[in-house]
């Protein structure tokens, strides 16, 4: 019996885990959107307030999926040229944009594709909009993920209880 | 990547293969929109290879910037910006005001100046420089593009490397071509440079701070120059100085040059010839002492 009551445990722990890691993606996109608008915001203030060239800034803007970028861009290559070389393999399993939606990459590509082309006050402008766009994706990612843990632990839980009862 | 091989990758190939041919003499490449690229060395000059277009050219030009055109706004909006090896490249195109003044909105052609250091050009300079009276403030005059920079720049060096406190004040990043404050091109063991800065600024800051034996600065003729430095003069502080004027004569009809002169800013004036690199005539300026004069 004791055995029995293990095994309907682990089942139900194993249904909640299930349950967990299919919320775990939104999770982390939104971690994900959340550091790169990070990176942004400190991108910004090394672009326009200490007019450091972008590949630099994109470097030391503490992001891999940023430093991925100025690493493609020493091929002599602009932001854009170097996102566009990068934007598929980023996106991949372990890659720096894995969790990151098309939306998500349609801003950064938005982004990269002006970084750098303009005077500083179109650049804030630039980096100020992808700022807010990327907020807004943040956002609703956040939103997302809440709903995610909402339902899929609970039915996790569920499912786990279901399968508990008929071992036991 | 040296600067040949970064500035041949962004040219079309036939030009990139004359640059590489040339590369030993080359002095400038200038390239026009809707026109062949005009290579320009020694002695001799060339067209090249079909027109450039126009996207083309702003492509070579956005590149040259390091894709950074933000970062260079104040420089190209007085017509000009300088590659991290030094290299100036003047820009010319279409200009527009705003609110802030003018500013460069279209590039139509850009002239990239190899900057190329001269170990030992300015031996025959020395002497008068820092001699056996010390050092002695001094005027580079020449035309425009007859080596004045890379002439100052070895100044500095020699200057250093005898032990020399020097200031270097490098408000277009031509001499010591600094990447983050850092120069890329030997400008002496002893010398310190303000990178960027304008030069009165730039003077008065770094004999407060730095206790400079001597200031080399380049192009000097701006508001403000002439009195800052008559006030490095009256530090005690020798000012190694380059200005656009044939001769003295020419360099008294400015008016801010002229100030400096009447100041008695200089002790002696360094003449260029009409070859790169050439030295016309050494002069002792505010009386006494012996000219040398060169071919």
């Amino acid at each position: 019996m004791e055995v029995r009551l293990a095994l309907a445990l682990c089942v139900v722990l194993c249904g909640t885990l299930c349950g967990r890691s299919l919320s775990e993606g939104t999770r982390r996109r939104a971690a994900a959107l959340r550091g790169i608008i990070e990176a942004v915001r400190r991108l910004r203030v090394r672009m326009t307030g200490m007019f450091e060239p972008v590949q630099g800034a994109l470097q030391r803007a503490d992001c891999p999926l940023f430093a991925a970028v100025a690493e493609a861009m020493s091929g002599g290559r602009s932001a854009g040229e170097a996102w566009d070389g990068i934007r598929a393999k980023a996106g991949r399993r372990g890659g720096p944009a894995e969790f990151l939606l098309e939306a998500d990459r349609e801003t950064l590509t938005q982004l990269f594709d002006g970084l750098g082309q303009s005077g500083r006050e179109e650049q804030d402008l630039l980096l100020g909009s992808a700022l807010e766009s990327l907020e807004a994706l943040h956002a609703a990612a956040r939103a997302k993920a809440g709903e995610a843990d909402r339902l899929y632990v609970p039915l996790g839980l569920l499912i786990g209880l279901m399968l508990a009862l008929i071992v036991i | 990547m040296g600067i040949l091989d970064r500035l041949a990758a962004l040219m079309p190939g036939d030009v990139a293969k004359e640059m590489r041919a040339r590369w030993g003499e080359l002095a400038e490449v200038r390239l026009r929109a809707g026109r062949p690229a005009q290579l320009l060395w020694t002695g001799g000059e060339a067209l090249c290879g079909g027109a450039v277009d126009a996207e083309r050219l702003r492509r070579i030009a956005a590149a040259m910037m390091d894709y950074s055109l933000y970062a260079r706004e104040s420089e190209l909006n007085q017509g000009y910006f300088t590659m991290d090896d030094g290299s100036r490249v003047g820009v010319c195109g279409r200009f527009a005001r705003d609110k802030e003044g003018w500013r460069l909105t279209e590039i139509g052609s850009v002239c990239v100046r190899v900057a190329r250091p001269v170990s030992g050009c300015a031996d025959a300079v020395m002497e008068a420089v820092d001699g056996k009276g010390g050092l002695k403030s001094t005027l580079i005059l020449s035309r425009p593009g007859m080596g004045k920079t890379t002439l100052l720049r070895d100044i500095a060096r020699q200057l250093s490397g005898a032990g020399r406190r020097v200031g270097l004040v490098d408000e277009r990043h031509e001499m010591a071509a600094c990447m983050r404050g850092v120069p890329t091109l030997d400008v002496g063991p002893r010398t310190d440079v303000m990178d960027g800065c304008p030069k009165p600024l730039a003077i008065a800051t770094m004999i407060r701070a730095m206790a400079p034996e001597v200031i080399v600065a380049d192009e000097i003729g701006g508001e403000g120059d002439a009195r800052a430095l008559a006030d490095a003069a009256r530090c005690g502080v020798a000012v190694v100085a380059s200005a656009h004027a044939g001769d003295i004569g020419q360099a008294m009809a400015r008016p801010m040059l002229r100030a400096a002169l009447l100041e008695g800013a200089f002790q002696t004036a360094v003449l260029l010839g009409s070859r790169p690199g050439s030295i016309r005539e050494i002069c002792p300026m505010g009386g006494g002492g012996a000219a040398w004069k060169y071919a």
